[in-house]
Protein backbone atom coordinates (compact mmCIF):
# COMPACT_ATOMS: atom_id res chain seq x y z
CA UNK A 1 0.00 0.00 0.00
CA UNK A 2 3.01 2.39 0.31
CA UNK A 3 4.24 1.78 -2.87
CA UNK A 4 0.72 2.65 -4.03
CA UNK A 5 0.69 5.84 -2.48
CA UNK A 6 3.79 6.71 -4.15
CA UNK A 7 2.82 5.73 -7.61
CA UNK A 8 0.13 7.50 -7.10
CA UNK A 9 1.96 10.59 -5.77
CA UNK A 10 0.14 11.05 -2.86
CA UNK A 11 1.95 12.26 0.15
CA UNK A 12 2.30 11.85 3.34
CA UNK A 13 4.28 13.03 6.65
CA UNK A 14 7.82 12.36 6.88
CA UNK A 15 8.09 12.25 10.13
CA UNK A 16 6.80 8.59 9.76
CA UNK A 17 9.13 5.82 9.28
CA UNK A 18 7.90 2.61 7.72
CA UNK A 19 9.23 -1.21 9.09
CA UNK A 20 8.21 -3.70 6.69
CA UNK A 21 7.25 -7.33 7.70
CA UNK A 22 5.65 -9.99 6.12
CA UNK A 23 2.63 -10.23 8.25
CA UNK A 24 1.32 -7.97 11.36
CA UNK A 25 1.19 -11.58 13.80
CA UNK A 26 5.11 -11.50 13.63
CA UNK A 27 5.25 -7.93 16.11
CA UNK A 28 3.92 -8.50 19.28
CA UNK A 29 4.87 -7.26 22.48
CA UNK A 30 8.33 -7.36 22.38
CA UNK A 31 8.88 -5.32 18.88
CA UNK A 32 6.58 -2.51 20.05
CA UNK A 33 8.21 -2.33 23.35
CA UNK A 34 11.84 -2.14 20.81
CA UNK A 35 10.95 0.74 19.09
CA UNK A 36 9.72 2.81 22.13
CA UNK A 37 13.26 2.06 23.83
CA UNK A 38 14.96 2.81 20.84
CA UNK A 39 13.93 6.65 20.26
CA UNK A 40 9.82 5.67 18.90
CA UNK A 41 7.54 8.40 19.80
CA UNK A 42 4.49 6.29 18.76
CA UNK A 43 4.27 3.24 17.05
CA UNK A 44 1.39 2.57 14.29
CA UNK A 45 0.02 -0.86 13.33
CA UNK A 46 -1.29 -1.07 9.82
CA UNK A 47 -2.77 -4.60 9.34
CA UNK A 48 -4.94 -6.16 6.80
CA UNK A 49 -8.73 -5.76 7.61
CA UNK A 50 -10.54 -8.34 10.47
CA UNK A 51 -11.41 -11.34 8.76
CA UNK A 52 -8.77 -11.10 5.37
CA UNK A 53 -5.88 -11.90 7.66
CA UNK A 54 -3.91 -14.75 4.87
CA UNK A 55 -2.72 -16.59 7.85
CA UNK A 56 -5.69 -16.93 9.91
CA UNK A 57 -6.47 -15.02 12.37
CA UNK A 58 -2.41 -13.48 13.37
CA UNK A 59 -3.89 -9.74 12.75
CA UNK A 60 -6.27 -9.94 15.76
CA UNK A 61 -3.91 -11.50 17.69
CA UNK A 62 -1.36 -8.81 17.56
CA UNK A 63 -4.31 -6.58 18.01
CA UNK A 64 -4.50 -8.10 22.16
CA UNK A 65 -1.29 -7.28 22.03
CA UNK A 66 -1.80 -3.95 21.22
CA UNK A 67 -4.99 -3.81 23.82
CA UNK A 68 -2.65 -5.16 26.93
CA UNK A 69 -0.12 -2.37 26.01
CA UNK A 70 -2.54 0.46 26.50
CA UNK A 71 -3.51 -0.76 29.59
CA UNK A 72 0.28 -0.97 31.13
CA UNK A 73 1.10 2.74 29.42
CA UNK A 74 -2.25 4.32 30.89
CA UNK A 75 -1.39 2.85 34.72
CA UNK A 76 2.46 4.33 33.56
CA UNK A 77 0.93 7.42 32.90
CA UNK A 78 2.28 7.61 29.21
CA UNK A 79 -0.54 8.39 26.68
CA UNK A 80 -2.38 5.34 25.30
CA UNK A 81 -2.89 6.95 22.13
CA UNK A 82 1.07 6.67 21.01
CA UNK A 83 0.39 2.87 20.07
CA UNK A 84 -2.30 2.43 17.49
CA UNK A 85 -3.60 -0.37 14.94
CA UNK A 86 -5.34 0.63 11.65
CA UNK A 87 -7.04 -2.05 9.41
CA UNK A 88 -5.80 -1.31 5.44
CA UNK A 89 -6.16 -3.56 3.13
CA UNK A 90 -3.34 -3.59 0.09
CA UNK A 91 -5.14 -1.16 -2.41
CA UNK A 92 -6.52 1.25 -0.05
CA UNK A 93 -4.24 4.40 -0.51
CA UNK A 94 -6.65 6.95 0.87
CA UNK A 95 -6.97 4.95 4.13
CA UNK A 96 -3.32 4.67 4.70
CA UNK A 97 -2.93 8.23 4.20
CA UNK A 98 -5.61 8.78 6.62
CA UNK A 99 -4.14 6.66 9.31
CA UNK A 100 -0.31 8.21 8.53
CA UNK A 101 -1.75 11.34 9.40
CA UNK A 102 -4.11 10.21 12.37
CA UNK A 103 -1.11 8.94 14.09
CA UNK A 104 1.23 12.08 13.10
CA UNK A 105 -1.49 13.99 14.55
CA UNK A 106 -1.81 12.36 18.03
CA UNK A 107 1.66 12.19 18.72
CA UNK A 108 2.67 15.58 17.47
CA UNK A 109 -0.51 17.04 19.85
CA UNK A 110 1.89 15.00 22.71
CA UNK A 111 4.98 15.82 24.15
CA UNK A 112 8.41 14.03 23.00
CA UNK A 113 9.10 11.13 25.46
CA UNK A 114 12.58 11.13 27.27
CA UNK A 115 15.29 9.93 25.00
CA UNK A 116 17.62 8.58 27.57
CA UNK A 117 18.64 5.38 28.03
CA UNK A 118 19.90 4.48 31.88
CA UNK A 119 22.38 2.03 32.69
CA UNK A 120 22.85 1.09 36.07
CA UNK A 121 26.16 0.02 37.17
CA UNK A 122 26.47 -2.87 39.40
CA UNK A 123 27.79 -1.23 42.14
CA UNK A 124 24.57 1.12 42.52
CA UNK A 125 22.63 -2.28 42.02
CA UNK A 126 23.60 -3.58 45.13
CA UNK A 127 24.44 -0.67 46.95
CA UNK B 1 -19.76 -42.00 -12.62
CA UNK B 2 -19.70 -45.80 -14.40
CA UNK B 3 -16.84 -44.53 -16.47
CA UNK B 4 -15.32 -43.70 -13.19
CA UNK B 5 -15.60 -46.44 -11.18
CA UNK B 6 -14.26 -48.96 -14.58
CA UNK B 7 -11.29 -46.93 -14.87
CA UNK B 8 -8.59 -49.27 -13.92
CA UNK B 9 -6.86 -46.13 -11.61
CA UNK B 10 -9.57 -45.32 -9.93
CA UNK B 11 -10.64 -47.68 -6.90
CA UNK B 12 -14.34 -46.44 -5.30
CA UNK B 13 -14.63 -46.70 -1.86
CA UNK B 14 -18.45 -46.01 -1.06
CA UNK B 15 -20.46 -46.23 2.40
CA UNK B 16 -17.37 -45.48 4.16
CA UNK B 17 -16.38 -42.74 6.61
CA UNK B 18 -12.62 -41.25 7.29
CA UNK B 19 -11.50 -41.89 10.96
CA UNK B 20 -7.91 -40.76 11.27
CA UNK B 21 -5.81 -38.42 9.17
CA UNK B 22 -1.80 -37.39 9.56
CA UNK B 23 0.51 -36.34 7.39
CA UNK B 24 1.85 -33.62 5.32
CA UNK B 25 1.82 -32.41 1.75
CA UNK B 26 2.63 -34.98 -0.36
CA UNK B 27 2.57 -37.55 2.71
CA UNK B 28 -1.19 -38.04 3.33
CA UNK B 29 -1.64 -41.23 6.14
CA UNK B 30 -5.64 -41.27 5.90
CA UNK B 31 -7.46 -44.50 8.01
CA UNK B 32 -10.81 -45.40 6.44
CA UNK B 33 -13.64 -47.47 8.07
CA UNK B 34 -15.50 -48.86 5.11
CA UNK B 35 -19.40 -49.81 6.71
CA UNK B 36 -20.99 -53.32 5.88
CA UNK B 37 -23.36 -53.36 3.37
CA UNK B 38 -24.19 -57.30 4.31
CA UNK B 39 -24.03 -57.67 0.45
CA UNK B 40 -20.53 -59.62 -0.88
CA UNK B 41 -19.78 -56.71 -3.78
CA UNK B 42 -17.66 -59.04 -5.41
CA UNK B 43 -20.65 -61.44 -6.07
CA UNK B 44 -23.92 -59.09 -6.48
CA UNK B 45 -24.73 -58.09 -10.22
CA UNK B 46 -26.88 -55.09 -8.62
CA UNK B 47 -29.99 -57.49 -10.42
CA UNK B 48 -32.45 -56.44 -8.15
CA UNK B 49 -34.72 -59.63 -7.56
CA UNK B 50 -34.02 -59.24 -3.99
CA UNK B 51 -35.20 -55.73 -3.70
CA UNK B 52 -38.32 -57.52 -4.77
CA UNK B 53 -38.69 -60.35 -2.44
CA UNK B 54 -38.28 -58.46 0.30
CA UNK B 55 -41.39 -58.11 2.32
CA UNK B 56 -40.44 -54.50 4.61
CA UNK B 57 -41.21 -51.70 3.15
CA UNK B 58 -40.19 -48.21 4.43
CA UNK B 59 -40.07 -44.46 2.60
CA UNK B 60 -37.39 -44.34 -0.22
CA UNK B 61 -35.32 -41.38 1.04
CA UNK B 62 -34.08 -40.79 -2.72
CA UNK B 63 -37.54 -40.08 -3.63
CA UNK B 64 -38.11 -38.01 -0.44
CA UNK B 65 -40.44 -40.61 1.05
CA UNK B 66 -42.80 -40.30 -1.95
CA UNK B 67 -42.57 -43.91 -2.83
CA UNK B 68 -41.01 -46.66 -0.57
CA UNK B 69 -38.33 -49.18 -0.54
CA UNK B 70 -37.35 -52.43 1.07
CA UNK B 71 -34.47 -53.25 3.94
CA UNK B 72 -32.56 -54.80 0.69
CA UNK B 73 -32.31 -52.00 -1.87
CA UNK B 74 -30.69 -49.91 -4.66
CA UNK B 75 -30.39 -46.65 -3.90
CA UNK B 76 -31.56 -45.75 -6.86
CA UNK B 77 -31.49 -47.16 -10.54
CA UNK B 78 -27.93 -45.26 -11.88
CA UNK B 79 -26.51 -46.23 -8.57
CA UNK B 80 -22.56 -46.23 -8.75
CA UNK B 81 -21.49 -48.71 -8.01
CA UNK B 82 -25.29 -50.81 -8.35
CA UNK B 83 -24.92 -53.40 -5.39
CA UNK B 84 -27.82 -53.76 -3.15
CA UNK B 85 -27.74 -52.96 0.48
CA UNK B 86 -29.26 -54.19 3.54
CA UNK B 87 -30.48 -51.36 6.22
CA UNK B 88 -30.45 -53.59 9.26
CA UNK B 89 -32.23 -51.17 11.42
CA UNK B 90 -35.43 -52.74 9.53
CA UNK B 91 -34.27 -55.95 8.36
CA UNK B 92 -36.55 -58.77 10.28
CA UNK B 93 -33.80 -61.03 8.69
CA UNK B 94 -36.42 -63.49 7.19
CA UNK B 95 -33.40 -64.71 4.62
CA UNK B 96 -35.98 -64.16 1.86
CA UNK B 97 -33.21 -62.02 -0.10
CA UNK B 98 -30.63 -64.64 0.72
CA UNK B 99 -32.91 -67.70 0.01
CA UNK B 100 -33.40 -65.88 -4.02
CA UNK B 101 -30.09 -64.02 -5.06
CA UNK B 102 -29.05 -66.28 -7.90
CA UNK B 103 -25.27 -64.94 -7.06
CA UNK B 104 -25.19 -65.95 -3.32
CA UNK B 105 -23.82 -62.11 -2.80
CA UNK B 106 -26.35 -61.64 0.46
CA UNK B 107 -23.62 -61.78 3.48
CA UNK B 108 -25.35 -61.46 7.01
CA UNK B 109 -22.23 -62.04 8.62
CA UNK B 110 -20.17 -59.02 6.84
CA UNK B 111 -17.94 -56.80 8.98
CA UNK B 112 -16.53 -53.78 8.97
CA UNK B 113 -13.25 -53.14 7.42
CA UNK B 114 -10.52 -50.54 8.46
CA UNK B 115 -8.36 -49.33 5.44
CA UNK B 116 -4.91 -47.25 5.91
CA UNK B 117 -3.90 -45.87 2.64
CA UNK B 118 -1.18 -43.05 1.90
CA UNK B 119 -1.91 -40.42 -0.43
CA UNK B 120 -0.16 -37.40 -1.72
CA UNK B 121 -2.83 -35.03 -2.75
CA UNK B 122 -6.57 -35.23 -1.03
CA UNK B 123 -9.94 -33.72 -2.77
CA UNK B 124 -12.53 -32.98 -0.89
CA UNK B 125 -16.26 -32.44 -3.05
CA UNK B 126 -18.54 -33.37 -0.04
CA UNK B 127 -21.55 -31.53 -1.63
CA UNK B 128 -24.63 -29.70 -0.65
CA UNK B 129 -28.25 -30.78 1.12
CA UNK B 130 -31.39 -29.41 1.15
CA UNK B 131 -32.52 -27.06 3.43
CA UNK B 132 -34.24 -29.12 6.40
CA UNK B 133 -37.38 -27.13 5.94
CA UNK B 134 -39.24 -29.57 8.43
CA UNK B 135 -37.42 -28.40 11.37
CA UNK B 136 -38.79 -24.74 11.07
CA UNK B 137 -42.31 -25.83 9.45
CA UNK B 138 -42.04 -22.90 7.15
CA UNK B 139 -45.05 -22.20 5.16
CA UNK B 140 -46.72 -25.18 7.56
CA UNK B 141 -44.31 -27.40 5.59
CA UNK B 142 -44.72 -31.25 7.27
CA UNK B 143 -48.77 -30.12 8.46
CA UNK B 144 -50.78 -29.15 5.40
CA UNK B 145 -49.54 -31.99 2.98
CA UNK B 146 -49.95 -29.97 -0.50
CA UNK B 147 -46.90 -27.69 0.42
CA UNK B 148 -43.74 -29.61 -0.83
CA UNK B 149 -40.18 -28.98 -2.20
CA UNK B 150 -38.81 -28.59 -5.80
CA UNK B 151 -36.99 -31.68 -5.21
CA UNK B 152 -40.25 -33.53 -4.51
CA UNK B 153 -41.76 -31.88 -7.19
CA UNK B 154 -39.33 -33.03 -9.31
CA UNK B 155 -39.33 -36.73 -8.17
CA UNK B 156 -42.96 -36.51 -9.60
CA UNK B 157 -42.21 -35.14 -12.63
CA UNK B 158 -39.67 -37.77 -13.66
CA UNK B 159 -40.89 -40.55 -15.99
CA UNK B 160 -39.12 -43.23 -13.99
CA UNK B 161 -40.32 -41.85 -10.19
CA UNK B 162 -42.78 -43.23 -7.54
CA UNK B 163 -46.15 -41.34 -9.70
CA UNK B 164 -44.34 -42.25 -13.20
CA UNK B 165 -44.20 -38.62 -14.07
CA UNK B 166 -47.66 -37.33 -12.89
CA UNK B 167 -47.84 -34.54 -9.68
CA UNK B 168 -51.08 -35.03 -7.83
CA UNK B 169 -52.19 -33.66 -4.95
CA UNK B 170 -51.41 -35.79 -2.05
CA UNK B 171 -54.61 -34.92 -0.01
CA UNK B 172 -57.24 -35.29 -3.39
CA UNK B 173 -55.00 -37.22 -5.76
CA UNK B 174 -56.21 -35.26 -8.12
CA UNK B 175 -54.18 -33.21 -10.27
CA UNK B 176 -54.03 -29.84 -9.58
CA UNK B 177 -55.10 -26.81 -11.37
CA UNK B 178 -53.98 -24.13 -9.54
CA UNK B 179 -49.80 -24.31 -8.81
CA UNK B 180 -48.00 -21.80 -6.64
CA UNK B 181 -44.07 -21.40 -6.46
CA UNK B 182 -42.29 -19.79 -3.78
CA UNK B 183 -38.68 -18.64 -3.98
CA UNK B 184 -35.64 -17.65 -1.39
CA UNK B 185 -37.26 -20.30 1.32
CA UNK B 186 -34.68 -20.28 4.07
CA UNK B 187 -31.91 -18.25 2.10
CA UNK B 188 -31.62 -14.56 1.61
CA UNK B 189 -33.23 -14.27 5.05
CA UNK B 190 -32.66 -13.93 8.62
CA UNK B 191 -35.08 -16.66 9.16
CA UNK B 192 -33.04 -19.25 7.74
CA UNK B 193 -29.41 -18.76 6.09
CA UNK B 194 -28.59 -15.09 4.85
CA UNK B 195 -26.45 -16.50 1.61
CA UNK B 196 -28.45 -16.79 -1.92
CA UNK B 197 -28.55 -20.41 -2.96
CA UNK B 198 -27.77 -19.55 -6.85
CA UNK B 199 -29.78 -22.53 -8.17
CA UNK B 200 -33.41 -22.13 -7.14
CA UNK B 201 -34.33 -19.46 -9.62
CA UNK B 202 -33.27 -21.48 -12.79
CA UNK B 203 -34.87 -25.01 -11.29
CA UNK B 204 -38.25 -23.50 -10.49
CA UNK B 205 -38.54 -22.05 -13.96
CA UNK B 206 -37.33 -25.86 -15.30
CA UNK B 207 -39.97 -27.33 -13.13
CA UNK B 208 -43.07 -24.69 -14.18
CA UNK B 209 -41.94 -25.29 -17.93
CA UNK B 210 -42.15 -28.81 -17.22
CA UNK B 211 -45.32 -28.82 -15.53
CA UNK B 212 -47.26 -26.49 -18.48
CA UNK B 213 -45.75 -29.10 -20.58
CA UNK B 214 -47.82 -31.91 -19.10
CA UNK B 215 -50.60 -30.17 -17.96
CA UNK B 216 -51.11 -27.16 -20.19
CA UNK B 217 -54.24 -26.26 -18.72
CA UNK B 218 -52.57 -25.77 -15.51
CA UNK B 219 -52.01 -21.94 -13.86
CA UNK B 220 -48.74 -21.66 -12.24
CA UNK B 221 -47.52 -18.73 -10.38
CA UNK B 222 -43.80 -17.77 -9.06
CA UNK B 223 -43.41 -15.59 -6.55
CA UNK B 224 -40.04 -14.14 -5.89
CA UNK B 225 -37.67 -11.27 -4.70
CA UNK B 226 -35.59 -11.10 -7.65
CA UNK B 227 -35.44 -13.83 -10.44
CA UNK B 228 -31.73 -14.89 -10.77
CA UNK B 229 -30.80 -15.94 -14.18
CA UNK B 230 -27.22 -15.92 -14.37
CA UNK B 231 -25.14 -17.75 -16.75
CA UNK B 232 -25.39 -18.88 -20.51
CA UNK B 233 -29.10 -18.76 -22.02
CA UNK B 234 -31.11 -18.78 -18.56
CA UNK B 235 -31.95 -15.16 -19.03
CA UNK B 236 -33.21 -16.40 -22.32
CA UNK B 237 -35.26 -18.97 -21.31
CA UNK B 238 -36.69 -17.07 -18.39
CA UNK B 239 -38.05 -14.73 -21.19
CA UNK B 240 -39.11 -17.53 -23.13
CA UNK B 241 -41.17 -19.00 -20.66
CA UNK B 242 -42.66 -15.82 -18.81
CA UNK B 243 -44.28 -15.37 -22.44
CA UNK B 244 -45.91 -18.64 -22.40
CA UNK B 245 -48.69 -18.41 -19.36
CA UNK B 246 -46.40 -18.78 -16.43
CA UNK B 247 -47.15 -15.73 -13.91
CA UNK B 248 -44.66 -13.77 -12.16
CA UNK B 249 -45.34 -12.04 -8.85
CA UNK B 250 -42.70 -9.34 -7.05
CA UNK B 251 -43.68 -10.19 -3.24
CA UNK B 252 -42.97 -12.93 -1.38
CA UNK B 253 -46.27 -14.39 0.54
CA UNK B 254 -46.16 -14.21 4.40
CA UNK B 255 -48.11 -17.02 5.23
CA UNK B 256 -50.70 -19.95 4.49
CA UNK B 257 -54.18 -20.37 5.85
CA UNK B 258 -56.70 -22.74 5.13
CA UNK B 259 -60.46 -21.46 4.03
CA UNK B 260 -63.38 -22.28 4.86
CA UNK B 261 -63.84 -24.79 2.11
CA UNK B 262 -60.16 -26.36 3.40
CA UNK B 263 -58.12 -25.10 0.56
CA UNK B 264 -55.15 -23.18 0.79
CA UNK B 265 -54.76 -19.89 0.52
CA UNK B 266 -51.71 -17.85 0.24
CA UNK B 267 -51.56 -14.14 1.15
CA UNK B 268 -49.10 -11.80 -0.50
CA UNK B 269 -48.03 -8.32 -0.62
CA UNK B 270 -46.47 -7.28 -3.96
CA UNK B 271 -44.86 -4.23 -5.65
CA UNK B 272 -47.40 -4.14 -8.51
CA UNK B 273 -50.37 -3.83 -6.22
CA UNK B 274 -51.70 -1.90 -2.53
CA UNK B 275 -52.07 -3.85 0.41
CA UNK B 276 -52.22 -7.67 1.10
CA UNK B 277 -54.12 -9.80 -1.38
CA UNK B 278 -55.03 -13.49 -1.47
CA UNK B 279 -55.07 -16.26 -3.73
CA UNK B 280 -56.55 -19.90 -3.63
CA UNK B 281 -54.07 -22.31 -4.71
CA UNK B 282 -53.70 -26.31 -4.77
CA UNK B 283 -50.54 -27.38 -4.28
CA UNK B 284 -47.73 -24.84 -3.09
CA UNK B 285 -43.81 -25.77 -4.13
CA UNK B 286 -41.36 -24.37 -1.99
CA UNK B 287 -38.13 -23.24 -3.44
CA UNK B 288 -35.24 -24.36 -0.49
CA UNK B 289 -31.84 -23.54 -0.66
CA UNK B 290 -28.51 -25.29 -0.81
CA UNK B 291 -26.67 -26.27 2.85
CA UNK B 292 -23.63 -27.81 3.28
CA UNK B 293 -23.80 -32.06 3.29
CA UNK B 294 -24.23 -33.54 6.81
CA UNK B 295 -20.74 -34.47 6.82
CA UNK B 296 -19.12 -31.54 5.56
CA UNK B 297 -18.42 -30.22 9.38
CA UNK B 298 -16.96 -33.98 10.81
CA UNK B 299 -14.60 -34.22 8.08
CA UNK B 300 -13.45 -30.51 8.31
CA UNK B 301 -12.85 -31.36 12.02
CA UNK B 302 -11.15 -34.52 11.54
CA UNK B 303 -8.52 -32.80 8.73
CA UNK B 304 -8.23 -29.79 10.35
CA UNK B 305 -10.26 -27.75 7.59
CA UNK B 306 -11.52 -24.12 8.41
CA UNK B 307 -15.47 -23.28 7.27
CA UNK B 308 -17.03 -19.76 6.76
CA UNK B 309 -19.88 -18.57 9.00
CA UNK B 310 -22.30 -20.72 6.83
CA UNK B 311 -20.36 -23.55 7.14
CA UNK B 312 -18.92 -24.41 3.93
CA UNK B 313 -15.37 -25.18 3.83
CA UNK B 314 -13.23 -21.78 3.64
CA UNK B 315 -10.89 -21.37 0.24
CA UNK B 316 -7.89 -19.42 0.47
CA UNK B 317 -9.06 -16.52 -1.38
CA UNK B 318 -12.55 -16.25 -2.74
CA UNK B 319 -11.12 -14.72 -5.96
CA UNK B 320 -7.73 -16.10 -6.64
CA UNK B 321 -7.27 -19.17 -5.06
CA UNK B 322 -11.11 -20.67 -4.85
CA UNK B 323 -9.97 -24.36 -4.72
CA UNK B 324 -7.10 -24.42 -2.65
CA UNK B 325 -7.18 -24.53 1.55
CA UNK B 326 -4.79 -23.64 4.13
CA UNK B 327 -2.98 -26.78 3.86
CA UNK B 328 -1.22 -27.39 0.99
CA UNK B 329 -2.24 -30.48 -0.45
CA UNK B 330 -5.87 -30.57 0.23
CA UNK B 331 -8.32 -28.66 -2.21
CA UNK B 332 -12.09 -28.12 -2.55
CA UNK B 333 -14.48 -27.96 -5.32
CA UNK B 334 -18.02 -28.03 -5.93
CA UNK B 335 -20.92 -26.84 -3.37
CA UNK B 336 -18.77 -28.31 -0.68
CA UNK B 337 -17.10 -24.42 -0.67
CA UNK B 338 -20.63 -22.41 -1.87
CA UNK B 339 -23.36 -22.97 -3.44
CA UNK B 340 -22.72 -23.23 -7.38
CA UNK B 341 -24.51 -24.01 -10.76
CA UNK B 342 -23.59 -27.12 -12.55
CA UNK B 343 -20.95 -25.52 -15.18
CA UNK B 344 -19.67 -24.04 -12.39
CA UNK B 345 -19.38 -27.10 -9.87
CA UNK B 346 -17.54 -29.02 -12.87
CA UNK B 347 -15.21 -25.86 -13.36
CA UNK B 348 -13.88 -25.94 -9.78
CA UNK B 349 -13.94 -29.86 -9.70
CA UNK B 350 -11.29 -29.51 -12.87
CA UNK B 351 -9.53 -26.83 -11.36
CA UNK B 352 -8.79 -28.66 -8.05
CA UNK B 353 -8.10 -31.98 -10.40
CA UNK B 354 -5.43 -30.01 -12.31
CA UNK B 355 -3.84 -28.60 -8.69
CA UNK B 356 -3.34 -32.14 -7.22
CA UNK B 357 -2.35 -33.36 -10.62
CA UNK B 358 0.48 -30.81 -10.84
CA UNK B 359 1.76 -30.49 -7.42
CA UNK B 360 2.13 -34.46 -7.69
CA UNK B 361 3.59 -34.54 -11.03
CA UNK B 362 6.47 -32.45 -9.45
CA UNK B 363 9.34 -34.83 -7.44
CA UNK B 364 10.20 -31.52 -5.61
CA UNK B 365 7.73 -29.36 -3.15
CA UNK B 366 8.68 -25.71 -3.17
CA UNK B 367 8.56 -24.06 0.47
CA UNK B 368 9.96 -20.75 1.20
CA UNK B 369 12.66 -19.86 3.57
CA UNK B 370 11.00 -17.59 5.92
CA UNK B 371 9.79 -19.98 8.59
CA UNK B 372 10.43 -20.24 12.25
CA UNK B 373 12.84 -21.99 14.09
CA UNK B 374 13.31 -22.68 17.71
CA UNK B 375 15.98 -22.30 19.91
CA UNK B 376 16.39 -25.96 21.57
CA UNK B 377 18.33 -23.81 24.69
CA UNK B 378 15.79 -21.60 25.73
CA UNK B 379 12.30 -23.84 24.83
CA UNK B 380 10.50 -24.48 28.03
CA UNK B 381 7.63 -26.72 26.51
CA UNK B 382 5.11 -24.16 27.74
CA UNK B 383 3.63 -25.13 24.52
CA UNK B 384 1.73 -21.25 23.47
CA UNK B 385 3.15 -21.81 20.20
CA UNK B 386 1.77 -24.93 19.66
CA UNK B 387 -1.82 -23.82 20.46
CA UNK B 388 -1.16 -20.51 19.01
CA UNK B 389 -0.37 -21.61 15.25
CA UNK B 390 -3.30 -21.95 12.59
CA UNK B 391 -1.45 -24.01 10.71
CA UNK B 392 -0.69 -26.72 13.07
CA UNK B 393 2.94 -26.50 12.45
CA UNK B 394 4.38 -26.82 15.61
CA UNK B 395 4.66 -29.67 17.50
CA UNK B 396 6.33 -30.26 21.43
CA UNK B 397 7.75 -33.53 21.65
CA UNK B 398 8.21 -35.95 24.71
CA UNK B 399 11.41 -34.07 25.49
CA UNK B 400 9.06 -30.95 25.95
CA UNK B 401 11.25 -28.83 23.24
CA UNK B 402 9.03 -27.54 20.17
CA UNK B 403 10.10 -28.12 17.17
CA UNK B 404 8.97 -26.98 13.43
CA UNK B 405 7.46 -28.86 10.66
CA UNK B 406 9.06 -27.18 8.32
CA UNK B 407 6.71 -27.89 5.61
CA UNK B 408 3.46 -26.20 6.96
CA UNK B 409 4.81 -23.62 8.13
CA UNK B 410 3.41 -20.49 6.56
CA UNK B 411 5.84 -17.70 7.79
CA UNK B 412 3.56 -15.41 9.47
CA UNK B 413 5.86 -14.76 13.08
CA UNK B 414 2.33 -15.44 15.79
CA UNK B 415 4.32 -18.23 17.70
CA UNK B 416 7.20 -15.84 17.85
CA UNK B 417 5.20 -13.18 19.59
CA UNK B 418 3.78 -15.76 21.55
CA UNK B 419 6.63 -17.44 23.17
CA UNK B 420 7.57 -15.72 26.82
CA UNK B 421 11.18 -17.54 26.62
CA UNK B 422 12.16 -15.51 23.18
CA UNK B 423 12.44 -18.98 22.21
CA UNK B 424 11.41 -19.34 18.67
CA UNK B 425 12.22 -16.67 16.30
CA UNK B 426 11.29 -16.10 12.53
CA UNK B 427 14.32 -16.70 9.82
CA UNK B 428 14.71 -13.37 7.74
CA UNK B 429 13.29 -11.54 10.08
CA UNK B 430 14.52 -12.23 13.60
CA UNK B 431 14.59 -9.65 16.98
CA UNK B 432 18.04 -8.53 16.45
CA UNK B 433 17.69 -7.46 12.86
CA UNK B 434 14.33 -5.39 13.75
CA UNK B 435 16.52 -4.22 16.52
CA UNK B 436 19.25 -3.00 14.25
CA UNK B 437 16.15 -1.78 11.56
CA UNK B 438 14.84 0.17 14.33
CA UNK B 439 17.93 1.75 15.86
CA UNK B 440 18.66 3.44 12.29
CA UNK B 441 15.50 4.71 12.11
CA UNK B 442 15.67 6.10 15.68
CA UNK B 443 18.78 8.81 14.48
CA UNK B 444 19.32 9.91 17.84
CA UNK B 445 22.62 8.76 19.92
CA UNK B 446 20.76 7.56 23.03
CA UNK B 447 22.57 8.91 26.32
CA UNK B 448 23.70 6.67 28.65
CA UNK B 449 23.45 7.73 32.24
CA UNK B 450 23.88 5.97 35.66
CA UNK B 451 20.99 5.86 38.18
CA UNK B 452 23.48 7.78 40.16
CA UNK B 453 23.72 11.11 37.69
CA UNK B 454 20.04 10.93 37.46
CA UNK B 455 19.58 11.04 41.13
CA UNK B 456 21.49 13.71 41.65
CA UNK B 457 20.15 16.20 38.77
Amino acid sequence: MADLTGTTRKSYSTEFHLIRVKCTGRIGLHLIMESFLNGADGVAIISCHEGECDYGRANMNTNKHVLFLKRIFSHLGISEERIQQYFCAAAEVDNFVKSVNDITGKINALPPLPKKKIKPTLNELFK
Amino acid sequence: MVNAAKHPNITLLTYSEITDFKGVTGEYNVKIKKKPRYVNENKCTGCGLCTIKCPIKVPDEFNRGIGDRGAIYIPFPQAVPKYAVIDREVCIECKNCERNCPAEAVDFEQKEQLIDIKVGAIIIATGWDEYQIIESNEYKYGFYPDVITQIELERMLSPIGPTSGHVYQISTGKSPQNVAMIQCVGSRTLRGNSYCSAVCCNVALKNAQLLKQEYPNMEITIFYIDIRTWDKGNEEYYRKIRGQGINFIKGIPGDIKLDENGKMVLYFDTAMEDGVTKKEFDLVVLSTGIVPSKGTKEISEIMGLSRGPNNFLSEVHGCLKPVETKDNGIYICGCASGPKNIPYSVSSALGAASKAATLLSNDILRQELIIAEVNQDLCVGCRRCEKICEFNAITVAENNIASVNELKCKGCGTCVTSCPARAIDLKYYRDDQFEEEIKGLGGFEPQIQSIREIMEE
